[in-house]
């Protein structure tokens, strides 16, 4: 025997090149523990993306709907008069809905201008009429209105307890309260939804990992006498374990960014035509249906390396003269 | 990763009274006790048994006798109940898993009834497992491969994929493997007992070409008339027992116990 003994040891390299040509070999086994684990994540992924669309359209309705609401009091208050003038002003952060308003009032017939503040006396800037003076945005309900002129004011967020100033002529509130039974209602709503949601989600995943298990559980089963040989051959059981477990990284990658993508593909395109095309595009937030994707490609992963740590358990710890008799 | 050390290999070796030890394998005293619920079943009650290098060993005995359970412990995949192999003077009870596998690896190679050559692969990377498992490059490993493929005659099928040869060809590839670290021992468990008559004695004539080349100890388990006859000495086993030993030329293989 030799004096000094090196290891036995596998370049990662080889250990790739033998899970690669066996997973080319056994082509339609992989594919199949392939689909399964595409299948699983791409419900995954759909579920998510269904959500994040819903969400988004509803949204979408809510603000077209609150920005029609808000032109209809402005239309009102400025009563039948075709050219009214609407000065604008900006005061802290504009919400999806009032970013909308501007334009809405102006598809409506109504001028619509920005309004310098602090204004000259009387008129706006260039000494233009103007018939109502919108104050819009997160801090529209502190703004200073003295100095403005003697117009009525229409501010975004006032709430009706706010105080009725007397140097105003008058101030309308645009805003609109929900009666607590009809809050009470909503969030009833979102966590229902957020329950269902979860449940489905919990569910997925299990199915997909115990799919995976049992596909990997088949795996290693038909190829004992395979493990057994390279046992004898000198593969030591860190070998084994790291072969079945580099198969369930590529089959899970595989199967991951092909489930999270067709997943995602696939809701929108079924929303698209709920819903039409424009509408679910314009009401998907971007970066978060890349996070979704991204998140289900991940769990598509690690559920396949997490469903393969057992099955690769069983077949590095298998002795080899067991693997050997085995006539599977 | 574990690697053997001189002072762990010391401690390693068989007690010996300091004469040269020219014995590759030897046996003492296995026992194997199989437990089956509160059943026991004793495999091996005190087999034991010494191979020298070079040798050509036999061992016949009927089935049950304990003969597979032997042949698993002097080819360290199975330790006894009790009793101690050493291969090449070292205590093989001793080593952990990661020795054992570089034991498997280098010092023995292995030939099996069934050929177990890996279907997913060709001849030639049969044949290089071992090798890459050793950790030699794969440039050497490619070239040692071709030569031991040439060694059994299969040169020229160095890309075929094993379903593609016939029984005696993929034993043939299967001694190559087995071949391919330069291992001390062979150990053929019924090498021949799937090939038709004339295949076996090509086999058989391979093996001992083999040991003749390259001096390697070759141990098989076997009923082949044939092998017997080739062999240097036969062992039989019966009821886990080592019951007898003899030279071929001490026997007369047309008698009955043959037949």
């Amino acid at each position: 025997m030799a004096k000094k003994i090196e290891s036995v040891q596998l370049p990662f390299s080889v250990a790739l090149q033998i899970v690669t040509q066996g997973i080319r070999v056994r082509l339609g086994r992989s594919l199949v523990t392939l689909f399964g684990v595409l299948l699983g994540i791409m419900f995954f992924s759909s579920v998510l993306t269904s959500h994040l669309i819903k969400v988004g359209v509803a949204d979408e309705d809510r603000t077209r709907a609150e920005a029609n609401r808000m032109a209809n009091i402005l239309e009102a208050e400025l009563g039948y008069s075709m050219d009214g003038r609407v000065g604008v002003i900006v005061s802290g952060e504009l919400d999806a809905s009032e970013q909308r308003l501007p334009r809405l009032l102006t598809r409506r017939g109504i001028q619509t201008f920005a309004f310098d503040d602090p204004a000259p006396s009387g008129v706006g800037r260039d000494g233009e009429r103007v018939d109502i003076l919108l104050i819009m945005g997160s801090e529209s309900m502190n703004h200073d209105i003295s100095g403005l002129p003697q117009v009525p004011i229409a501010v975004t967020r006032s709430s009706s307890e706010d105080t009725p100033r007397a140097d105003v002529p008058m101030l309308v509130s645009l805003t609109r309260e929900l009666s607590p039974g009809e809050l009470e209602r909503r969030e009833a709503e979102e966590r229902t939804a957020r329950y269902r949601l979860t449940w489905i989600v919990a569910i997925a995943l299990v199915v997909t990992l115990m799919g995976i298990t049992n596909a990997m559980l088949m795996s290693v089963t038909e190829r004992f006498r395979e493990i057994g040989t390279m046992k004898c051959l000198g593969a030591t059981r860190r070998l084994v374990r790291r072969i079945f477990l580099l198969e369930s990284l590529i089959i899970g990658g595989g199967g991951g960014i092909g489930g999270a993508l067709l997943g995602a593909l696939f809701s929108i395109i079924f929303h698209g035509f709920l819903y039409g095309f424009p509408q679910v595009m314009f009401s998907i937030n971007l970066p978060v249906l890349m996070g979704f994707i991204l998140l289900s490609a991940v769990s598509g992963v690690v559920l396949t390396v997490v469903a393969a740590v057992y099955p690769a358990g069983i077949a590095s710890s298998m002795l080899p003269s067991d693997a050997l008799r085995s006539n599977v | 990763m574990t690697a053997f050390s001189t002072e762990k290999f010391q401690q390693m070796i068989e007690p010996g009274n300091g004469d040269i030890i020219d014995h590759v394998i030897r046996a003492v005293g296995l026992t194997k006790v199989y437990r089956m619920g509160s059943e026991e079943t004793h495999a091996l009650r005190g087999a034991s048994m010494e191979a020298k290098r070079g040798e050509y060993l036999s061992i016949m005995g009927p089935s049950g006798s304990g003969k597979s359970t032997l042949f698993n412990m002097i080819g360290a995949l199975q330790k006894p109940t009790t009793g101690r192999v050493y291969i090449d003077r070292v205590d093989i009870a001793q080593l952990d898993t990661e020795e054992l596998a570089w034991l498997r690896c280098r010092k023995i190679g292995y030939i099996f009834q069934t050929f177990n050559l890996i279907q997913v692969m060709t001849c030639l990377e049969n044949v290089m497992l071992p090798m890459a498992y050793a950790g030699v490059d794969e440039e050497q490993a490619r070239e040692n491969a071709i030569e031991k493929l040439q060694l059994v005659g299969l040169g020229h099928r160095l890309l075929h994929k094993p379903a593609e040869l016939s029984g005696g060809q993929q034993q043939r590839v299967a001694i190559a493997r087995a071949m391919a670290n330069n291992p001390a021992i062979i150990l053929a468990d019924e090498p021949t007992a799937n090939l038709d008559q004339k295949t076996g004695e090509e086999m058989i004539t391979l093996l001992d070409d083999l040991k003749k080349k390259f001096g390697v100890t070759i141990i098989s388990a076997t009923h082949d008339l044939k092998m017997l006859q080739r062999s240097d000495r036969i062992l039989w086993i019966d009821d886990g027992r080592i019951v007898r030993t003899a030279r071929p030329d001490e026997l007369d293989f047309s008698s009955t116990e043959f037949h």
